[in-house]
């Protein structure tokens, strides 16, 4: 499989067809075999990375679970089912998640709309030039921080430029999510077979003609389920920036969470989860309808003014709901304080001292995002076992798969900088909780991704052993796992690099790593080491996009 | 359009031989032409060259005395939209509906904004298109996504784009490699009258020796990237014709 391809897989999470990621998997089975061969390398490396990794973050060599915390968290969890209601508090939720959506909305949209512009850009030169005015390869480096910064970093320098303004928050999704949609597009549209553009072409299309008719219809499809796929996270996103001081149930979470009033809590938490699964139903039903039979349903989602209406309510409502006022990027205030940002920022704070500090924090923040995929596929395995949907099934298997899709769902629906402040009632603060958090959350996100891996493993085998009498346990081990270890691999290593942008928030709520670092800074409003440290965390996240890469690479090729 | 290769070679980037070397023959208008060969004779190569999609790296092509390799922009993109071109694999995008695959012939006469303008609002010139696709019976597809289609009907649908382009000269490679005998004559038949009726010309690649000499006016013999003969269809014998495909070790090397 090319790299453009797999690497697509992985950015686009298996949105895509069964039937090519069917053919993923065989390819990846037989490379796994090879693999085999040293297959003891590997292990000794990958215990030396725990080791490290556990002595990093500090186990065993202090006090780590705080064991009073048991009683809060039994409260915690008690509250779920009580949570608190008043005519007030519900209309304060109707507020919240009105707001929520609406940044999501806006957010997604805007991103949606420049990757798709720059996408288009920074299509590569194989469909025959059709970037002009920028070289592509400027475009792709350029859009490298910008999507390896945090929405939440976003924000905090935004709000330094724009003040308090919804903007700030809309920007600060917009930014990654933009940089990234952009890179999915622009192979989305190299992925497209060349032929139709070349033969548009010959007959005396232009360059722009032929992609309109040739490569854009054709990658439309998976374009439609990349943008809602984004929406899905910008719902998160939109939440996780309440606790930067945007408003909405993000916000609302925090503030309860400060007294702690955890009924309250609670009250804000539901409707957040509810809307993670709304969006997550309704973007793999759109899905699912763009293949299929045509019925009235169908033909109308397919048609693209029906989008473009909605698309435009939906935005013209987040707009009203959130007050958007554009003249105040450049306003008077935007322009004054953008020279402050200057000169407080530059040049960044690079002295020894502040190395010193930077060096244990840095590793400590890689630790956290290896600890955190280590507890998330520990989670994360037997809960996509349990909530996988096979096709031999019994009532029981049926009603374990909803338990486990929705403990999957909870776990990825809640941001992981809650987590963090639940873990940390139970955990000493430091690297172990943010890890443990982190992890909770990563385990929602890829026990969903596994879940879809073993539904589309070949299950004869596993049958074949059951029908000799063998226990699902030992079946599964024998026919299941070996098949699904090497995406299982893949899927980790790419969880991976989104992790280590996530370190970010648990290390601010659960102080660990560079992350608590950036709350003493800023707590300072020591600018120019706010930006040394932000440099120091992109240089770690590109090294873990290579390493990541180079070690799928060497797993798949 | 008389299009003519003056000893037009082409190596591929990183081939150790050339695939075709030293072409040269014109085609006038009015006149319908046979490529015969055996796979790897050249056959693709020198149809991508006359359609453009490919740029000789040696010798020129000249359509109407005017070298390709000369054209630049606005000129280049007339010329080309008096070529039409109809492959073996179609090239068609699967997820328009059959009325956009047919439209997409008139790109190279259309601006950029009537071609967006006609996706948007589900076509311009619904009769024209309704027209071309009706000549070969699939009428009623009009309005169907064209990846929804059996073969059969998409293989008509590519022949309606270029139909609906109405081109002075059509290229066509191998268009009936994968059709029935009954089906292959039909579109043979009509791209014959369509170049007859319209003075086109067309240069055709087939397989099958027969309907070369029933449909075509002139048969070019390729063996190994050269020309092995040129001659009006029935003049060619049966001694050259298998010559052609006899097994021959430079002919098929690899």
């Amino acid at each position: 499989m090319s790299d453009v391809t797999s690497r697509l897989f992985d950015v686009t999470l298996a949105e895509a067809g069964t039937q090519r990621r069917g053919h993923q998997h065989r390819s990846q089975q037989s490379n796994w075999f090879a693999l085999g061969r040293r297959r003891s390398a590997w292990l000794v490396a990958a215990i030396c990375v725990m080791l490290w990794t556990g002595v990093e973050l500090g186990i065993g060599r202090r006090a780590l679970v705080n064991g009073s915390g048991f009683t809060e968290l039994f409260k915690f969890v008690r509250a779920s089912y009580q949570p608190a209601v008043s005519v007030d508090l519900l209309r304060t939720v109707a507020d919240a998640t009105l707001i929520t959506l609406a940044y999501a909305v806006l957010g997604t949209m805007l991103s949606v709309l420049g990757g798709l512009v720059f996408g288009v850009l920074s299509t590569r030169a194989r469909h025959d030039r059709l970037t002009l005015p920028i070289p592509g390869k400027v475009l792709r480096v350029l859009a490298i921080p910008v999507r390896g910064t945090h929405e939440a970093l976003w924000a905090l320098l935004l709000v330094n430029i724009l003040g308090i303004n919804p903007l700030v928050a809309i920007l600060a999704i917009a930014l990654p999510f933009g940089a990234v949609s952009m890179r999915v597009f622009a192979e989305l549209f190299e992925a497209q077979p060349r032929d139709p553009f070349d033969v548009l072409r010959a007959s005396g299309a232009t360059r722009w003609q032929a992609f309109f008719y040739g490569v854009f219809p054709a990658a439309a499809r998976d374009l439609g389920s990349y943008a809602f796929y984004r929406f899905e996270c910008a719902i998160r996103a939109s939440a996780v920036l309440g606790i930067v001081g945007a408003a909405g149930l993000g916000q609302q979470i925090y503030l309860s969470s400060l007294e702690p009033n955890y009924r309250e809590m609670w009250t804000f938490l539901w409707p957040l989860v509810a809307l993670s699964a709304l969006a997550d139903t309704l973007s793999s039903t759109l899905r699912r309808s763009a293949s299929g039979r045509p019925n009235r349903f169908r033909r109308m989602i397919r048609q693209p003014s029906s989008w473009l209406v909605a698309m435009t309510v939906s935005a013209a409502i987040a707009w009203w709901k959130l007050g958007v006022s554009p003249s105040s990027l450049w306003a008077e205030r935007a322009r004054k304080e953008f020279g402050f940002v200057r000169q407080n920022f530059l040049p960044p704070e690079f002295s020894s001292d502040h190395i010193r500090v930077l060096w244990p924090a840095a590793r400590q923040t890689i630790a956290i995002s290896i600890g955190s995929i280590i507890v998330s596929l520990i989670a994360a395995v037997p809960l996509a076992l349990l909530s996988a949907r096979l096709s031999d099934q019994r009532r029981t298997r049926i009603a374990a798969s909803w338990i486990g899709r929705t403990i999957l769902l909870i776990a990825r629906s809640i941001p992981p900088a809650i987590w963090a402040f639940l873990v940390v009632l139970v955990l000493f603060p430091g690297p172990l909780p943010a890890t443990v958090a982190l992890g909770i959350y990563n385990a929602g996100v890829l026990g969903r991704l596994l879940a879809e891996v073993v539904e589309n493993l070949d299950h004869r085998p596993r049958r074949a052993l059951r029908a000799t009498g063998a226990s699902p346990l030992v079946a599964n081990a024998y026919a299941t796992l070996p098949q699904a270890v090497p995406s299982f691999a893949t899927y980790s290593l790419y969880r991976w690099e989104v992790a280590m942008r996530e370190t970010i928030v648990v290390g601010v709520a659960a102080a660990g790593g560079l992350g608590a670092h950036i709350r003493q800074v800023m707590a300072a409003f020591a600018y120019d080491k706010l930006l040394a440290t932000v440099l120091v965390l992109l240089a770690i996240t590109g090294l873990v996009d290579v390493l990541s890469s180079t070690l799928r690479k060497r797993l798949l090729s | 359009m008389i299009l003519t290769f003056d000893r037009v070679g082409v190596r591929y980037p990183g081939a150790d031989r050339d695939a075709v070397t030293g072409v040269s023959f014109s085609v006038s208008p009015g006149e319908r032409v046979g490529l015969l060969g055996s796979s790897g004779s050249g056959k693709s190569t020198l149809l991508n060259v006359a359609a453009g999609l490919v740029t000789p790296t040696e010798g020129q092509l000249f359509r109407n005395s005017i070298a390709l390799a000369a054209m630049r922009g606005a000129t280049r993109r007339s010329s080309d939209s008096l070529v039409g071109m109809v492959h073996q694999q179609l090239d068609l995008t699967g997820s328009l509906l059959v009325i956009h695959n047919v439209n997409a012939g008139m790109l190279g006469q259309w601006s950029l904004m009537k071609s967006l303008r006609s996706l948007w609002f589900g076509s311009l010139d619904q009769d024209k298109a309704h027209e071309t696709l009706a000549r070969l019976g699939i009428a009623d597809k009009l309005k169907t996504r064209t990846d929804e289609l059996s073969g059969g009907q998409q293989q008509r649908v590519a022949l309606a784009r270029v139909l609906r382009q109405q081109p002075e000269f059509i290229v066509a490679d191998e268009p009936v490699s994968a059709v029935d005998p009954a089906w292959s004559h039909e579109v043979l038949s009509l791209l014959s009258s369509e170049v007859t009726a319209r003075k086109a010309s067309l240069l055709v690649s087939l397989h099958d020796v027969d309907l070369a000499v029933q449909f075509c006016d002139r048969l070019i013999g390729l063996r190994s990237g050269q020309v092995a003969f040129d001659l009006p269809a029935e003049r060619v014998s049966s001694t050259q014709l298998s010559s052609l495909y006899s097994l021959d070790r430079v002919g098929t090397a690899r």
